[in-house]
């Protein structure tokens, strides 16, 4: 097995993965992770980024594609790969009429890398009380309180869903701080999704955008800031050129807009600046709203 | 097996969660077991209880205490209310609580069957109380009745039971399939339990009426979970083997 894990330097492969729901489809998305990186999983609310965690711990059965995680079918593998998986979202995963004290107990018993003294670190850090019940937890101390639990374990891939929910600013930079950390030996990787995409512009090495079930973007973040260009002008630059945009925002006189790099030749005389990760979400989503609108 | 007690050890959690005050019936249940069995074998040893009494206490509470203890004990409980299927917010707790645990869905239904036969031994501890109950008003033999009532609300209970374990937090299509087959076979031999019941009634000595095991109707009745529940198993582990969590 050793010698097998060696031979893979990816933490996660996601493969042509669907799943259709009524009303929601997510279409054959595939990304990959590589170890000892951050990767910021972006998208509207549904878009199917919580879906894709679960199915990544085979919560739900996929309809079909592939998940691997460090070389391992994540369903022939399930409780292997679970050891190896640290799992915090914003929904409850807790029981919330337990403790966080009896949370711990049963973890140490499970997860066979289970580190008490980490656990504890973070109960300091963040102030929590193992005796209270977590329904007298605030939704931001629950959440601490699950990343307590899922760092505890010593993963080797975090999956985090909205992790700054409820997460004071302190707490937040914290956060990004522990990350940066966690993935630094080069073995343990991270797949985030955040609304707070400034967070994922300070933490992220990787951005995967997922629209409506379908990947729209998985790229190194730098890459995709070059790719990229945000620009601004007046309407008329627009005349005629407006389906060569990714998105735009038009006023009454004045538009911002997103544009492929590449593209910029055929908008002279606008003003060009370098999209944060904000504006690629933004104008993605609004562009494929007005396509869809369209067709 | 291991991962089974494991997964037993995380439940352990959720039963406080789910329980809350219930839990006192629980414990409750658990010291009178232990006095009414004390009382039982007092009263037996010293003679004051016929060898008849006895007997047919036993198979009496064997069965009605394995109800009322599924009720109010924690696994049971908690497998029971996730194997009705309730689309309320605390089944989407259970499985939010158990989905990124390092189990396998046959882990948990091996998990449910340990369960399953601890309610079953625990069920066999108690029916010292009833004993004890029946010693105290010089009830017992005279109540056949409540043998046969017992014998239905045994049967009820090992079937939702079973239904609920199998169905489990997962609800798999295929899981209803394998229940509904179940259920068949369970009330078949609910009914054929209740006819030999009847018939072997009036010819019993107390040797088959002593122990259970020794009864055809007490023999069927009590034992039927054992090859339900292993086809239950074979059929999950076939059917439903590497399955996901639940069905969306």
């Amino acid at each position: 097995m050793g010698e097998k894990n060696k031979m893979y330097n990816m933490a996660l492969e996601v493969s042509n993965l669907s799943k259709k729901f009524d009303g929601f489809s997510l279409s054959n998305i595939s990304f990959k992770i590589e170890k000892g990186s951050i990767m910021g999983f972006i998208g509207e609310n549904g878009a199917g980024k919580t879906t894709t965690m679960k199915l990544i711990l085979n919560a739900f059965e996929r309809d079909g594609g592939e998940i691997k995680v460090f070389g391992l079918d994540n369903i022939q593998n399930e409780r292997e790969i679970k050891q190896k998986i640290g799992y915090a979202a914003d929904e409850d995963c807790l029981c919330i009429g337990s403790t966080l004290g009896a949370h711990a107990k049963a973890y140490a018993k499970i997860f066979k890398n289970w580190d008490e003294k980490l656990f504890k670190k973070y109960v300091e850090l963040w102030n929590l009380p193992l005796k209270k019940k977590l329904t007298d937890f605030s939704k931001g101390m629950k959440m601490k309180a699950m990343l307590a639990l899922a760092f505890a374990r010593r993963p080797e891939l975090l999956l985090l869903d909205e992790p700054a929910a409820g997460l004071d600013p302190v707490a937040r930079i914290e956060l990004l701080d522990i990350l940066r950390d966690f993935v630094a030996d080069g073995e343990r990787s991270v797949l985030i999704s955040s609304h707070i995409t400034s967070d994922l512009d300070k933490a992220a090495d990787y951005i995967t955008l997922i629209i409506d079930g379908e990947i729209a973007e998985s790229e190194p973040l730098d890459i995709l800031e070059e790719k990229y260009a945000l620009i601004s002008g007046s309407i008329d630059d627009l005349r005629g050129k407006e389906y060569e945009l990714v998105g735009v925002r038009k006023g009454e006189m004045t538009f911002d807009a997103l544009v492929l790099r590449e593209k910029l030749k055929l908008f002279p005389g606008v003003a060009v600046h370098t999209p944060n990760l904000e504006n690629i979400l933004t104008f993605s989503i609004w562009g494929r709203r007005e396509r869809r609108r369209k067709a | 097996m291991k991962n089974a007690f494991l997964l037993l050890k995380a439940n352990r959690i959720m039963r406080q969660d789910i329980l809350g005050k219930r839990k006192y019936f629980f414990y409750g249940g658990i010291i009178l077991m232990f006095i009414g069995m004390a009382m039982v074998f007092i009263g037996f040893l010293s003679g004051k209880d016929s060898p008849d009494d006895f007997g047919s206490s036993i198979v009496f509470l064997i069965q009605l205490q394995f109800f009322l203890i599924m009720i109010f004990t924690s696994d049971g409980f908690i497998i029971l209310k996730n194997g009705i299927g309730q689309a309320n917010q605390k089944i989407e707790d259970i499985r939010n609580y158990f989905f990124h645990l390092p189990f396998e869905f046959s882990d948990f239904i091996i998990a449910g069957l340990i369960s399953f036969w601890q309610i079953f031994l625990l069920s066999t501890l108690v029916s010292g109380v009833y004993y004890a109950v029946s010693l105290f008003f010089e009830i017992g033999e005279k109540n056949k009745g409540l043998v046969v009532l017992a014998s239905i609300l045994s049967c009820v209970a090992y079937v939702f039971f079973l239904c609920a374990f199998l169905i489990g937090a997962f609800c798999k299509k295929h899981a209803w399939k394998a229940v509904n087959a179940i259920y068949v076979l369970s009330f078949v031999l609910f009914i054929a339990g209740i006819f030999l019941m009847g018939f072997f009634e009036g010819q019993i000595t107390f040797a088959e009426k002593l122990s259970p095991l020794c009864s055809p109707a007490g023999f069927l009745l009590l034992l039927s979970p054992v090859p339900l529940s292993a086809l239950a198993v074979w059929i999950l582990l076939k059917v439903c083997k590497k399955g996901a969590w639940y069905n969306a």
